[in-house]
């Protein structure tokens, strides 16, 4: 059953106060993409695959075509409402950027008790299920109650996801997961990673690592052929 | 899923003289929404902000709104004293300037019943609780309830503020730079208390600032306003991420690398 589907999507930047310079970064992207699937986009870099997954999320605006997510409906974020896509967000679709982005102060356990607080899922038995989470990921008890702004890179990274893996959702969509941890760790979110295609959900990652890719990805989606001719 | 349009505005313009304050603005508000409106001092953020509230008449246009009772109102063309009723108890106004919207010689509780009292709470006791749990709410100390606000912080009085006007339950709440004056160190945890507050309760609220992390974290969607006009508008990280309009790429290419 499909889930994300993408009609004619191309992708321009014009950067207004320079010159007017006119980035043209991916043209006719059609393409379709299965529950239960596990992509790896790859390409060279700077070829536009978080460009990809911004616009899956509804971060970057399409310059035309269609991303049509089928949930219970079909929903094209493209042109939806605002609401309708924070709803989606909430819900179905999760994003773990590259770089963790929180308020200040606010302590590690809280930020990733906020996702299931967003999806009403927040019970007596969450702190358990978050505690053994940060566990999981070898973030140290006595930081719990610390903003993860002071962590080192690798450890904001685990803090990042941990808080979209603690939640319920069909689609993740992941820059770049493994890219400043260590062996160790790396294995570990592999395992998290599977275990979550285990339940069906869609992934659509963004890693170099060709061992990975080969461990977890059920398909690759090439983006060199969606680059515009003129460039 | 259906949630509900809470407000529909329409062409709204207001002119100070031949001066345009804001000019053919155009939105819709959905319940549960937050909605920020950025642009630079004189950009016609405020004047918007006040003509939406209710504290000023717009030279044209049209605001419906639609609360949880009575039906689509022509809110413009209300009789004088049904807006005030309806500004009182349904809308919540948060200034600024705490002082604005505080009176600083009754105390703490006394702010807050004040404004309960407009929706016809009597029962002392209850005002009594009410006030502390909304104090406890926004991280004060509630054994302070009986002090006056002109002895607290200011973080301290913008938190009783947003108690007072959270506390009433409003529809709407209009906020005006609601961290503006305040330190550095003391916003995030209000931005905290104000985000956690809205999870909670599911308020409506409409956000006036020139900060634009301000928005990206406490808004859901935004309005880029430029010479009175908006420019922009969209999703908070779609327009901050992947701004279209040529001043909106300058305004977020403009913030200071800390």
């Amino acid at each position: 059953m499909k889930i994300i589907e993408l009609k004619n999507v191309n992708k321009k930047f014009i950067l207004h106060n320079q010159k007017g310079t006119v980035l043209n970064v991916l043209k006719n992207i059609n393409l379709e993409i299965k529950t239960g699937e596990c992509i790896a986009l790859v390409g060279k870099s700077g070829i536009g695959k978080s460009t990809f997954l911004k616009m899956l999320y509804g971060n970057y605006l399409p310059s035309s075509g269609e991303i049509n997510i089928y949930n219970n409906n079909k929903i094209n974020i493209v042109n939806s409402l605002e609401h309708q896509i924070i709803n989606l967000r909430k819900y179905f679709i999760g994003y773990v950027s590259q770089f963790l982005r929180v308020l200040p102060r606010v302590p590690t356990i809280e930020i990733v008790s906020d996702t299931l607080k967003q999806q009403s899922l927040f019970d007596e038995h969450s702190l358990i299920k978050i505690k053994k989470l940060l566990s999981e990921l070898n973030i140290q008890e006595s930081m719990w109650n610390l903003s993860p702004l002071t962590f080192s890179g690798g450890e904001q990274q685990r803090v990042n996801l941990a808080k979209t893996l603690i939640g319920n959702y069909s689609i993740l969509l992941l820059d770049e997961p493994t890219a400043s941890l260590d062996d160790m760790n790396k294995s570990i979110v592999i395992d998290m990673i599977k275990s979550k295609l285990k339940k069906n959900v869609t992934i659509i990652v963004i890693v170099h690592d060709n061992k990975i890719r080969n461990e977890i990805c059920t398909r690759e989606i090439n983006l060199e052929k969606y680059i515009p001719n003129d460039n | 899923m259906n949630i509900k349009k809470i407000m529909h505005v329409e062409n709204l313009t207001h002119f100070y003289g031949n001066q345009i304050g804001c000019k053919g603005i155009n939105f819709d508000l959905y319940k549960g929404e937050i909605l920020g409106i950025v642009g630079e001092s004189g950009s016609g953020k405020s004047t918007l902000l006040k003509c939406l509230s209710g504290e000023i008449s717009p030279s044209a246009g049209k605001i419906n709104i639609s609360l949880d009772q009575g039906g689509v109102k022509d809110f413009l063309s209300l009789p004088e004293q049904e807006k005030r009723q309806l500004m009182r108890s349904m809308w919540g106004i948060v200034h600024q300037n705490p002082r604005d919207g505080l009176n600083l010689r009754i105390s703490a509780g006394g702010n807050i019943a004040e404004r309960l009292l407009n929706v016809s709470e009597k029962n002392y006791s209850h005002l009594r609780n009410t006030g502390k749990y909304w104090m406890e709410k926004t991280e004060m100390d509630s054994d302070r309830i009986d002090e006056f606000p002109i002895g607290f912080s200011g973080g301290m009085q913008q938190r009783l503020q947003i108690s007072k006007i959270l506390s009433s339950n409003p529809q709407i709440v209009f906020m005006d730079e609601p961290t503006g004056g305040l330190d550095v160190s003391v916003q995030a945890k209000i931005l905290d208390t104000i985000k956690s507050i809205v999870r909670d309760i599911n308020v409506t609220m409409i956000i006036v600032t020139h900060d634009l992390a301000v928005v990206r974290f406490l808004t859901d969607k935004l309005l880029v306003m430029k010479d009175g006009i908006v420019v922009e508008t969209g999703l908070t990280d779609r327009v901050l991420d992947d701004p279209q309009h040529s001043y909106t790429q300058l305004l977020t290419s403009s913030i200071l690398q800390v």
